[in-house]
């Protein structure tokens, strides 16, 4: 009887003491995030010089960003939603401007022209775009396919979003998959039709949307996953972020044991010039509680040196200029990896020239109310639901 | 005991009053309002969200999840009461700790399980990367098929309905067994006529605890499916991440309607509540 | 074969038919086989999960679908990985928690409920079941609901807060229904016995009740354990200020490369630790009949 009390006394103090560091954790930093999308040891050395906890919370898609924000149930101090996104938060009052003052690392003509371009174009619809974010990544959609399958590359090179809706047009045995994004999905049949992709879901545009996008049975709808997916050679195209490819070339240019070359890798993305054009960015909630941390942590992804430590991990585009060039730079070194990552960035993050019409590449998306957004989405589950 | 301890319950009462019953008044409001998540200072009334229970995706929603259901459930019931059968009858020594050792799975992460038959499911994953390793060359390519989800729901689900059925076998008196044999009974017959007709509360319990989760899950439909299946949890979770509580409130008493109705049904059948343990 | 006994020549072999009976020697052959296939499928079919998630803890490689080599590094790395160990954390933190209270209460409000008279009691018995059958995100969505109109009062209310309210209600049902068959199998005549002795109605109840309907709260207490320390729908709704549970850990890196293989490793590790922990309990319940026997 008497082990069974020292026992219970010993569980019980072990009780007691995990309850103490559970509960008792320093002030945390409350960021929410995509996933894959900051590189932890970067977020570490902030930790560290700031002494303070970084808790970073993640969701895969910007309307559960909203919703998350908007229940309330978590004070988040920052959010880095896309531009669409951000231009619908303002709208429904939930951030705070952000302070330049406080970043010392900001500066006029920090950005690349294609983040000034897209800047300028959301301030059009939305003036205090500028004030309220700060950009984080941005780049574009593409067309990701698995150059191991024979004939697929030169066909998506040649006809793009025909072939990608038409089973016809592509080798048979294709396993095509699809954005699980409902806002996106309706973006990809607008641009099938050539239309904008903020073209108001009315009536017919959701008829149309439909009608393009049941035009196939995709293999496949989700998110992170597609990308994995084309790697292992499960699925063969997919419509997914630039980046998702690029965080797989990657991990293939940067791997421990078997560091590959761009040129070795099995698969590849085409980028029509009918696509989506996004920027993420940092913006503060109204109720955040640590607003000076928050601006702290901004201005830390502001110094070139750790957005481009940033950078290497995250397959987006970076923002600043001075990153972007150091990443450049590295084409002339001798290390194999930096000069594959030069590459890389140089082939499917290109600098604008004089025969572009605009310095950046597609098309940003524009929010959407939430009686349009419960009607694509009903739209997309009746596409997946037919037989 | 009567009068000392019947206090005892009223703050149950009222727990369960407040967290089970107030949500589900909520809830009915909200498929009655039009408003963003829980602001009502816009609110307006009006029966919209009721038309959108017709619409073709929300009932092949239900019609899948029904269906995934009852087809998980009886193949459970069949392979289930085989295996504890099996057990029951068998001569180990300890047969519950060898059937604690069959449900050791249960206990692991359920989303991490599911994940991992995702991935045997595909044609490129670490058991046939081994196994061409070794010179043997199989690939399954299921995932994302109706299949891979109600098989998904089976391997998960299954250890319940074991658990369940052979704790019913337990409980019955073998007295009744031997009196059977005497009577003249082959084993058979034996099984068919005493055995299984007791078993039935275990059955009974261990369908309830398939079919429900089977139905209103949506974890799993998710990640099997590979997003191209929709059960209506995962439509339910969809209008919560949207941020449109009303239609997601409005399938949810539905849900709770049906399942209010199966336990009425179920309390009906087993006057003593002990149906589910 | 039958037996070749003197002089069974002599005497015809009886037909099972002949008493009456069908024979039924080859399709009892028949589905034994099947059974016996059916047996292993199932088996594979619940072991194959964890048996991958036992290869992929040993895998050097980070790519789920290819095999380096053997490597225990994983298990090692359980403790530096920070958010997964806070996740960790925070999931035992809140079943340990959960499962104390609601064991508690839910025996003491199973005893109430045993008082109670018909009418009372199946009221009550049909609200218990709600939580338990109830669709896990109906639960969750509810609890969320009620929750969020709390945040006026207390604005930074979910959490681990929100959390273990949570699982304690999903939890209860459980414990209350394990003790309450136990409680009726209880011979009355104790507590009056233990009244007429001199002992007050609640140390009654400590040291009469309790010890006797132990194997019910035991079980209750089991099972309330398992079910919260697997929850990934409810803790997913009614969380919030950056307090994840295991599951929703899991569910949020799915897919992605930051789903480390440590989260492998320590699945395997818990369920090792389980059938550890099983094997010796049954060893000493082996040996506790031991000694009551001799």
């Amino acid at each position: 009887m008497k082990t069974t009390k020292i026992l219970i006394g010993i569980c019980f103090a072990l009780l007691l003491a995990l309850s103490l560091v559970t509960l008792r954790q320093k002030e945390a930093l409350l960021i929410l995030n995509w996933g894959e999308y900051i590189n932890d040891e970067v977020v570490e050395r902030f930790e560290k010089e700031y002494n303070i906890n970084v808790v970073i919370s993640l969701a895969d898609s910007n309307e559960l960003f909203y919703s998350k924000i908007k229940s309330g149930t978590t004070a988040y101090d920052l959010v880095i939603p896309s531009e669409y996104m951000v231009q619908r938060m303002f709208e429904s009052g939930m951030l705070q401007p952000i302070q330049k003052e406080k970043l010392s690392n900001y500066h006029e003509d920090m950005f690349l022209p294609g983040v000034n371009g897209i800047i300028e174009s959301m301030s059009a619809v939305f003036p205090e775009y500028a004030d309220y974010q700060i950009p984080y990544f941005w780049g574009t959609f593409g067309l990701m396919y698995n150059k191991r399958k024979t004939g697929l590359e030169e066909i998506i090179k040649e006809k793009g979003w025909e072939a990608f809706f038409n089973e016809a047009e592509l080798p048979t045995g294709t396993e095509v998959g699809m954005y699980n994004v409902p806002r996106f999905a309706y973006a990809a049949a607008m641009f099938y039709n050539h239309l904008s992709p903020n073209a108001i879901p009315n009536e017919e545009n959701i008829a149309i949307a439909q009608r393009t996008l049941s035009m196939r049975k995709f293999n496949e709808w989700g998110t992170d996953t597609l990308k994995k997916n084309i790697q292992k050679g499960d699925l063969d195209l997919a419509f997914v972020y630039t980046g998702d490819f690029l965080d797989m070339l990657y991990q293939e240019i940067n791997d421990e044991v078997n560091p590959k070359d761009i040129s070795d890798i099995a698969y590849d993305i085409y980028i029509p010039d009918e696509t989506i054009a996004f920027m993420d960015s940092f913006v503060i909630p109204k109720n955040a509680r640590h607003v000076d941390l928050a601006h702290a942590f901004i201005n830390f992804f502001l110094d070139p040196q750790n957005a481009y430590e940033n950078a290497s991990v995250v397959g987006y585009c970076t923002p600043l200029v001075e990153s972007y060039n150091m990443i450049l730079a590295g084409k002339n070194s001798d290390d194999k990896y930096l000069q594959n990552w030069a590459l890389a960035i140089e082939k499917y993050y290109p600098l604008p020239d004089e025969t572009w019409e605009k310095p950046y590449k597609g098309t940003p998306l524009t929010n959407f109310d939430v009686n349009s957004l419960t009607k694509i989405t009903n739209m997309v589950n009746n596409v997946k639901t037919r037989s | 005991m009567n009068k000392y301890f019947k206090k005892l319950a009223i703050p149950y009462f009222v727990w369960l009053y407040v967290l089970a019953i107030i949500p589900f008044v909520i809830m009915v409001i909200l498929s009655f309002v039009n408003n963003e998540g829980l602001d009502f200072s816009k609110a307006i009334f009006t029966l919209d969200n009721f038309g959108y229970l017709t619409t073709s995706s929300t009932v092949i929603a239900f019609m899948n999840s029904l269906f995934y259901a009852v087809i998980a459930t009886l193949t459970c019931i069949v392979i289930g009461y085989m295996v504890a059968y099996a057990i029951f009858r068998s001569h180990f020594k300890n047969k519950f700790l060898v059937m604690t050792i069959l449900i050791l799975p249960m206990w692991s992460n359920m989303l991490l399980r599911i994940e991992a038959l995702k991935n045997i499911m595909e044609p490129h994953n670490i058991i046939t990367d081994i196994l061409s390793k070794l010179g043997i060359h199989v690939s399954l390519d299921i995932a994302g098929t109706p299949l891979a989800v109600i098989i998904g729901l089976i391997s998960t689900y299954i250890p319940f309905m074991i658990l369940s059925i052979y704790t019913a076998l337990e409980k019955i008196d073998y007295s009744l067994e031997e009196a059977a044999l005497d009577l003249g009974l082959t084993e058979t017959k034996k099984f068919w006529k005493v055995i299984f007709p007791l078993s039935t509360k275990g059955i009974v319990s261990g369908s309830i605890m398939v079919f429900l989760p089977c139905m209103s899950g949506f974890a799993i439909p998710e990640i099997l499916g590979q997003g191209n299946i929709l059960l209506i949890g995962n439509v339910i979770d969809q209008h919560f991440r949207n941020m449109n509580y009303n239609l997601g409130s409005l399938l949810a008493v539905v849900i709770l309607i049906i399942i209010l109705g199966a336990i009425f049904l179920v309390s009906k059948f087993d006057k003593e509540g002990e149906t589910l343990l | 074969m039958i037996k070749q006994y003197p002089g069974y020549e002599q005497y015809e072999v009886a037909n099972i038919e002949d008493y009456g009976y069908k024979e039924h020697r080859l399709t009892k052959k028949i589905f034994k086989v099947f059974r016996a296939i059916v047996i292993i499928f199932a088996v594979f079919l619940m072991y194959i999960p964890i048996f991958t998630i036992f290869l992929q803890s040993i895998n050097s490689s980070t790519i789920t679908s290819e095999f380096g080599q053997i490597t225990f590094k994983w298990y090692a790395n359980i403790f530096d990985k920070g958010s997964l160990l806070t996740a960790i954390r925070n999931t035992v933190f809140i079943s340990i928690w959960a499962t104390l209270i609601s064991t508690v209460l839910g025996t003491l409000f199973a005893i109430g409920i045993s008082t109670l008279e018909r009418k009372a009691k199946r009221h009550i018995m049909l609200l218990n079941n709600i939580p338990l059958l109830n669709a896990d995100i109906v639960s969750g969505i509810g609890l969320m609901l009620i929750f969020s109109s709390l945040i006026h009062i207390f604005p930074y209310f979910f959490g681990w807060r929100t959390m273990l309210l949570a699982h304690i209600f999903f939890t209860l049902p459980y414990v209350v229904l394990s003790v309450l068959p136990k409680l009726r199998e209880l011979d009355p005549n104790l507590f009056e016995a233990s009244l007429d002795l001199g002992v007050k109605p609640y140390p009654s109840l400590y040291k009469v009740i309790i010890p006797a309907i132990k194997a019910g709260i035991f079980s209750g207490m089991i099972l309330a354990f398992t079910m919260s320390f697997d929850d990934f729908v409810i803790s997913y709704y009614t969380t919030g200020n950056g307090f994840d549970n295991l599951s929703i850990w899991i569910y949020s890196s799915m897919g992605r490369k930051s789903l480390s293989p440590s989260v492998y490793a320590f699945s395997t590790l818990v369920t090792i630790l389980f059938f550890i922990l099983l094997i010796i309990t049954n060893l000493l319940r082996g040996r506790k009949q031991y000694h009551e026997n001799h």
